[in-house]
């Protein structure tokens, strides 16, 4: 009884699922169809549905909030002027995802190799709020030195292991962001790991911080 | 190695998104098409457009003069008051306004439009055309635009007065050659004189007090009986004032203005550079995929252009204000406030002079040119 009542509950929650995603569905494609007719409120509605979740992955893959204007800018941009190409097979945001993931990844390669990660993270962004300073502090010099190991890497590898590592997106999902196979994504984030750890090796801050993630 | 999470995101604030917002929605209504055109009309579209360009093919290849007698209302309004050409009013020919009180022949040919006057008043504002002159004949003098907005008084005989709002102008008689820039005016009279000093009301000099007595006291003596002794006042003489100077209060503060350089400006030489220079500039700051800082160094240098040397004040002016919406953190702001003050107060100190100071002053706190807006603020 109770399990039938279990499987009963299940394929309710599923139903509701599916009528959401398929409410959210209608509702992208009709903001969608609004944006082709050029009309501004419909512009801003969708880049206020979506800027935080693009924002945060761009954030995440970048490090820091330089350059983070103009990048969300041309992430939109581009959106918007390919939005005639959306033909609604993937979700939306899935699409817009994509989009941005180029943008970053153009921007990266532009940008060359360079060491220039400049974080602003303020203290009071970091989470866990009963942190000792000196954690804290941690958290902060980690999160320095981890990319600027990242910086040393190239756009691919960089993306497909931020992607993934730190944006917690499946490898699959990754593979299909930057348009490779789950393998080549694979390989690249084993690289990036390899070189992370091997700049542990020699950073004591950088090895603490990555076990702390570790016990975490 | 689980770092997921593990890394805070530092949130925009508000007001980055909604400058953010606000350029992809300028962006995007930039790039959007109007309308996707139906199958049907692409034909009718492409038929229209054969045509419309074997009539640009036979008018280029056939330069025929045309010679049209445009009669104007007589009715007095200035340039750019919302008029538009249906009321009969406002002529345009070839990216030149004309209004006023004047009658005039103009000819046209693809390189060159010649407005005969033969009496009245003009006023023209005309887009720069390298590739087209225009002249304005009133008697035996010649005027020439050089991309401007100016003013022509002709009394039909010989007294001509040109006044330059904006741009250059290039005026011949007899043989000599004046170039009349924006803020000045030309009259067969004096040459070329500031606007200033031409429309300044003029300063009446009081007469010496000394030689204007208020009653004057003259005494008649009478010889015939009975003897009388009378005294008669007769009213003083007051001479016509006459006019002994002309004063700009404010010579000496807006030749302080002119003296601090603008900063960022482009090294240009000549009209036909500029003029490129702004259609390279504006393809770069009005890409959507243009990044800010170029963007906003393109936006700036254009207004730059645009004052000097096109001298379109009003122009440089909207894109100054544009520059303020778009790129409100750009690098060039401080210089593009102080070229506002700069357009602002070329002319006169006024109000909007003062409020320009007034911005910038605001925003910089030191320097020289800090020190002039400062005193241009204080100014009543």
């Amino acid at each position: 009884m109770t399990t039938a009542r279990a499987v009963t509950g299940e394929a309710f929650s599923c139903t509701i699922e599916a009528v959401t995603v398929a409410a959210a569905y209608v509702e992208d494609v009709m903001l969608v169809d609004r944006c082709l007719t050029g009309e501004p409120a419909a512009t801003r509605e969708l880049f206020r549905r979506h800027r935080v979740r693009v924002h945060a992955s761009l954030f995440r893959v970048l490090g820091s909030n330089r350059d983070m204007d103009d990048l969300l800018q041309e992430a939109f941009i581009q959106v918007f002027q390919s939005l005639r190409g959306w033909r609604a097979e993937a979700s939306l945001s899935t699409w817009i995802d994509r989009v941005s993931v180029r943008v970053a990844y153009r921007y990266l390669s532009r940008r060359g190799r360079q060491v220039a990660t400049d974080l602003l993270i303020d203290d009071e962004s970091v989470p866990g709020g009963d942190l000792t300073d000196a954690r804290r502090q941690l958290a902060r010099d980690g999160v320095k030195r981890l990319y600027a190991v990242l910086d040393e890497l190239g756009a691919a590898a960089r993306l497909a292991f931020t992607l993934h590592e730190i944006d917690g997106r499946p490898l699959a999902e990754v593979a299909e962001l930057v348009g490779s196979s789950v393998t080549a994504t694979k390989l690249r984030v084993w690289r990036a790991r390899k070189k992370i750890e091997t700049a542990a090796a020699a950073d004591p801050v950088l090895r603490e911080f990555l076990a702390e993630g570790m016990a975490a | 190695m689980k770092l997921a999470n593990k890394i805070p995101v530092e949130q925009l604030d508000e007001e980055r998104l909604t400058n953010i917002e606000r350029r992809i929605v300028i962006g995007v209504s930039e790039c959007t098409p109007e309308h996707v055109p139906r199958r049907g009309f692409v034909f009718a579209a492409g038929g229209m457009l054969a045509v419309a360009t074997a009539a640009l093919i036979g008018w280029k290849l056939h330069t025929v003069t045309v010679v049209e007698q445009v009669a104007i209302t007589p009715q007095h309004f200035a340039v750019g008051d919302g008029r538009d050409g249906r009321d009969g009013v406002k002529v345009s020919i070839d990216g030149a306004t004309l209004a006023g009180t004047a009658s005039y022949d103009v000819t046209r040919t693809p390189t060159r439009i010649e407005i005969q006057m033969q009496r009245g008043s003009l006023e023209l504002a005309v887009i720069h055309d390298p590739h087209r002159s225009l002249v304005i004949h009133a008697g035996d003098t010649e005027i020439e635009d050089i991309g401007t907005k100016f003013h022509v008084d002709f009394d039909g005989a010989s007294t001509i007065a040109v006044r330059v709002a904006e741009g250059e102008v290039q005026v011949t008689r007899r043989g000599r050659v004046a170039r009349v820039s924006a803020g000045n005016a030309w009259t067969t009279e004096t040459g070329t004189v500031a606007l200033a000093v031409l429309d300044a009301p003029k300063v009446i000099a009081a007469a010496d007090p000394v030689a204007v007595p208020a009653v004057t006291h003259v005494s008649v003596v009478v010889r015939q009986p009975p003897i009388h002794h009378v005294e008669a006042v007769v009213p003083p003489h007051v001479p016509e004032p006459r006019v002994v100077a002309t004063i700009d209060p404010y010579l000496e503060l807006r030749t302080a203005i002119r003296s601090v350089p603008l900063e960022l400006a482009p090294a240009i030489d000549g009209h036909s550079d500029a003029a490129t220079e702004i259609a390279k500039l504006k393809k770069i700051a009005y890409s959507p995929t243009t990044l800010g800082p170029e963007a906003s160094a393109a936006t700036y240098q254009i207004a730059v252009l645009l004052y000097r040397p096109l001298g379109q004040d009003s122009e440089a002016l909207n894109t100054l204000e544009m520059y303020r919406r778009r790129f409100a953190g750009g690098k060039e702001l401080h210089a593009a406030q102080w070229l506002r003050v700069r357009i602002e107060c070329s002319h006169t100190v006024d109000e909007a002079c003062r409020r320009a100071a007034y911005s910038y002053q605001h925003e910089v706190t030191s320097g020289r040119a800090s020190d002039i807006a400062i005193r241009i603020t204080n100014t009543q």
